[in-house]
C-alpha cells in the first residue's frame, strides 16, 4: 500500500502532506498535554518493535502463503490513537528514507492512508465499542477483524482516489478500485486475525497496557470531532491554494518564458526552438494530468491542430541527439567530480 | 514487502556509515539538503506526463552528488530496483489504456501510454535516488535536527530518534527469537497465527519492559521530555549558494527542454 512519488502529482502530495502534518502537530500536542513523558521513549521503541514484528511471518489460514502485520491497528490498541499515529508516521518515515519504500512526496499520502484510518477511524469508532473495556476472546477477534478490514478498505480507497486525482496512472477509477478493494479485504482479514492473536497474548499477560491505552488520552467525542473538522478545513484550504497555484501562477510564468523566447534571438528558424518551446509550453502543465481525463483528450485534439504529432525528422533527431549529449554530460560530471569512495568499515 | 533481517541491518548500517562521511556535500547544512531534495522531487513530479528526454538533465544532480559524496553507485541502484515493482505494476497499465499515437519516429507509432510508462519509471528512479542520496549525505541524526529546526513537533522528532536508535536492538532480539524457534521446529518454517501471537506478544512485552528501563535510566540522567541536540549548525554562504544554485538549475530544467535546445543548437552549428 506504500505509494511512490512517481505516481502522484505535487498537488495531491502537497495536500496530503499538509493534512498529515496537521494531524502530526495535533497528535504531538495531545501527547504533550497528557504530560506522559514516559510515552515518548515507549513510542519510539514500539515503532522499532513493529519492524521486528514484521520479520515474524505467519501462515495465512486457507492458503499456502505467509504474511506479516502492517501494524497500524495494533499500535492504536497498544498506545492509544495519538501516540499510535505519531509512531506509524515515524515507521513510515524510516521506511521511506532508508528502504525507498514510499517516496518523500508520497510520505504525506502514506501517513494518511496507513495512519489516519487505523488510529482515528478504526480504533475509536470500531475497535473500542466492539471490544469494550472488558474484552473476551471473541470480542477481541471480532473487533480486530472488523477494525482492520475497515481501516484497510478506507486506506485502499484513499490510494485509489489519490492515484486517480494525480492523473499519472491511466488506470480507470472503477477498474483500479475493483482491483484494490477485494485484495485489501483479504489483507484486512489476515491483519485482523494476526492483530487479535497478538492482542490476546498481551491481554492475558499484561492487561493494564491495553487498559491504559483504552482509557488514556481522554478520547472524548469532542476531540475526535475537532480532529475531523480541522482536517476537513485543512483539506479545503490546501486543496484550494494548490489548485489556484496550479492553474494561475505557472501559466503566467510559462507565458513569460514564451514571451521572452519568442521575441529574442531565437526567432530565426521558425520550425526550431520557437515552435518547440510553444509546444513545450502547451505540454508542460505545471501539474501533469491534474486536469483529469476529458482535459487530456482536449489537450490532444488541441495539439493535433498544431500538428504536434507530425514531428519532422529534424526535431526528433535533435531531441535524441540532445538527450544523448545530456546523458554523456551527466556521466562526465560524475567522473570529474568523483572522489575516492569511502571505505565502509565492517564492524 | 517484508524486508529480511539481514537487509535491514546491512542497509541501515551502510547508510549510517555513509552519512558519517566528510565530503563537501556532507558539510552542507541538512536543512538546505532537505530543501534541495524537496525542490528536486517537486520539479521532477511536475513535469509533463509524456516527458522523457526533458527528464534527463535531472540525472546530472544525481550523478554529481553521488560523485562528490563518494556514494556507492551500485548499491543505490540496487535499492531502487528492489522497490520498483509497485511503480511498474501501476505504470504498466498506461500502454493499455492510452493508445493515442503520440510520436511518429520514422514510421513507427509510439503511443502516449508507452511514453508515460517510461516517464513513470524514470521519475520513480529519480525520486527514489534523491531520497536515498539525502539520507546518505546527512544521516538520521542531522535530518531529525533539521526537521526540528524547521518546526516539526519535538515529540515527533524525539520519537523518530528513539525508533532509529532501538531499531538495531529490537531487530537483533527478533532475529534471536526466530532463530530459536527455527532450531526447534525443524523444517516447518511458517508459524500459525497462535504461534505468531505468542512470539510477537513476548517480543512486545520485552520491548515494553525495555522502554521502561530506558525511561528510568534517562530520567536518572536528567531527561525532561526532550533530547538536547548540539546547536552548532549554522547556514553559511556556501550552503545558500548550494541551495540557490540547484534550485535555479531545477527550475531551468523544469521549464526548458534543455536536451532538445542543446541538440538543435549543436546541429545548427554543424549545418
Amino acid at each position: 500500500m506504500h505509494m511512490a512519488d512517481a505516481l502522484i502529482s505535487p498537488a495531491v502530495g502537497g495536500t496530503m502532506w499538509a493534512a498529515s502534518a496537521a494531524l502530526i502537530g495535533y497528535s504531538a500536542k495531545k501527547v504533550r498535554e497528557d504530560a506522559d513523558e514516559q510515552k515518548i521513549p515507549l513510542m519510539g521503541v514500539v515503532g522499532a518493535f513493529i519492524f521486528a514484528a514484521q520479520m515474524i511471518n505467519f501462515s495465512i489460514p486457507g492458503t499456502g502463503s505467509s504474511g506479516h502485520i502492517g501494524g497500524g491497528l495494533i499500535l492504536a490498541i497498544l498506545l492509544g490513537p495519538y501516540a499510535a499515529f505519531l509512531t506509524i508516521s515515524s515507521v513510515l518515515a524510516v521506511q521511506a528514507l532508508f528502504f525507498a519504500d514510499g517516496g518523500l512526496l508520497a510520505l504525506g499520502c502514506n501517513i494518511f492512508n496507513m495512519g489516519f484510518f487505523p488510529a482515528f477511524l478504526a480504533y475509536p469508532f470500531i475497535y473500542k465499542p466492539i471490544a469494550g473495556s472488558k474484552p473476551t476472546k471473541r470480542s477481541i477477534i471480532t473487533a480486530s477483524i472488523v477494525a482492520a478490514v475497515v481501516a484497510l478498505q478506507a486506506g485502499a480507497f484513499s490510494v485509489v482516489i489519490e492515484t486517480f486525482s494525480s492523473g499519472i496512472s491511466e488506470l480507470p477509477f472503477g477498474k483500479f478500485m475493483l482491483f484494490m478493494q477485494p485484495i485489501h479485504l483479504g489483507i484486512g482479514i489476515v491483519e485482523g486475525l494476526a492483530t487479535a492473536a497478538l492482542v490476546m497474548f498481551i491481554w492475558k499477560a499484561r492487561p493494564e497496557i491495553i487498559n491504559a491505552a483504552f482509557k488514556g488520552g481522554t478520547f472524548g467525542k469532542v476531540s475526535i470531532k475537532k480532529v475531523l473538522i480541522t482536517f476537513i478545513i485543512m483539506i479545503a484550504i490546501t486543496g484550494g491554494i494548490f489548485s489556484w497555484f496550479a492553474s494561475s501562477h505557472p501559466d503566467g510564468l510559462e507565458w513569460s518564458i514564451f514571451k521572452t523566447s519568442g521575441t529574442g534571438e531565437l526567432t530565426t528558424p521558425a520550425k526550431g526552438v520557437h515552435s518547440k518551446l510553444s509546444v513545450i509550453q502547451k505540454r508542460s502543465a505545471f501539474l501533469p494530468g491534474y486536469s483529469f481525463k476529458q482535459d487530456k483528450s482536449s489537450d490532444i485534439s488541441e495539439t493535433s491542430d498544431e500538428k504536434w504529432p507530425n514531428i519532422n525528422a529534424g526535431t526528433t533527431v535533435s531531441g535524441i541527439f540532445g538527450a544523448a549529449l545530456t546523458l554523456i554530460f551527466a556521466v562526465l560530471i560524475g567522473i570529474i567530480l568523483k572522489r575516492r569512495p569511502q571505505k565502509i568499515e565492517n564492524q | 514487502m517484508s524486508i529480511s533481517t539481514e537487509t535491514i541491518k546491512l542497509e541501515i548500517h551502510a547508510l549510517d556509515v555513509l552519512s558519517r562521511g566528510n565530503s563537501r556535500i556532507h558539510r552542507i547544512d541538512a536543512r538546505i539538503q532537505l530543501f534541495v531534495t524537496v525542490v528536486f522531487v517537486l520539479s521532477v513530479m511536475s513535469m509533463s506526463r509524456y516527458d522523457i528526454i526533458a527528464l534527463f538533465p535531472f540525472f546530472i544532480y544525481i550523478t554529481a552528488i553521488i560523485a562528490i559524496g563518494g556514494l556507492p553507485v551500485i548499491s543505490l541502484i540496487k535499492k531502487a530496483l528492489l522497490m520498483s515493482p509497485f511503480a511498474i505494476m501501476i505504470g504498466i497499465f498506461n500502454p493499455f489504456f492510452d493508445k493515442t499515437p503520440y510520436l511518429n519516429v520514422y514510421g513507427l507509432n509510439i503511443t502516449g501510454g508507452w511514453l508515460s510508462f517510461i516517464s513513470i519509471i524514470l521519475r520513480f528512479f529519480l525520486t527514489v535516488e534523491a531520497g536515498l542520496i539525502l539520507i546518505s549525505v546527512t544521516g538520521m541524526y542531522r535530518i531529525c535536527k533539521a526537521l526540528r529546526q524547521l518546526g516539526l513537533p519535538e515529540v515527533f522528532v524525539t520519537q523518530i530518534l528513539f525508533l532509529y536508535r532501538y531499531l538495531f536492538v529490537l531487530i537483533e532480539e527478533g532475529t534471536g527469537m526466530i532463530r530459536a524457534k527455527e532450531l526447534r521446529v525443524f523444517n516447518k518454517r511458517q508459524n500459525n497465527l497462535k504461534l505468531f501471537g505468542r512470539m510477537a506478544g513476548s517480543l512486545f512485552l520485552r520491548t515494553f519492559n525495555r522502554a521502561q528501563r530506558i525511561y528510568q535510566a534517562m530520567v536518572a540522567r536528567g531527561y525532561k521530555g526532550e533530547i538536547k541536540m548540539l546547536e552548532n549548525s549554522k547556514i553559511n554562504s556556501v550552503d545558500i549558494m548550494y541551495g540557490i544554485g540547484w534550485t535555479m538549475f531545477f527550475l531551468a530544467v523544469r521549464f526548458y527542454n534543455i536536451p532538445v535546445l542543446m541538440g538543435s543548437a549543436v546541429l545548427k552549428v554543424f549545418q
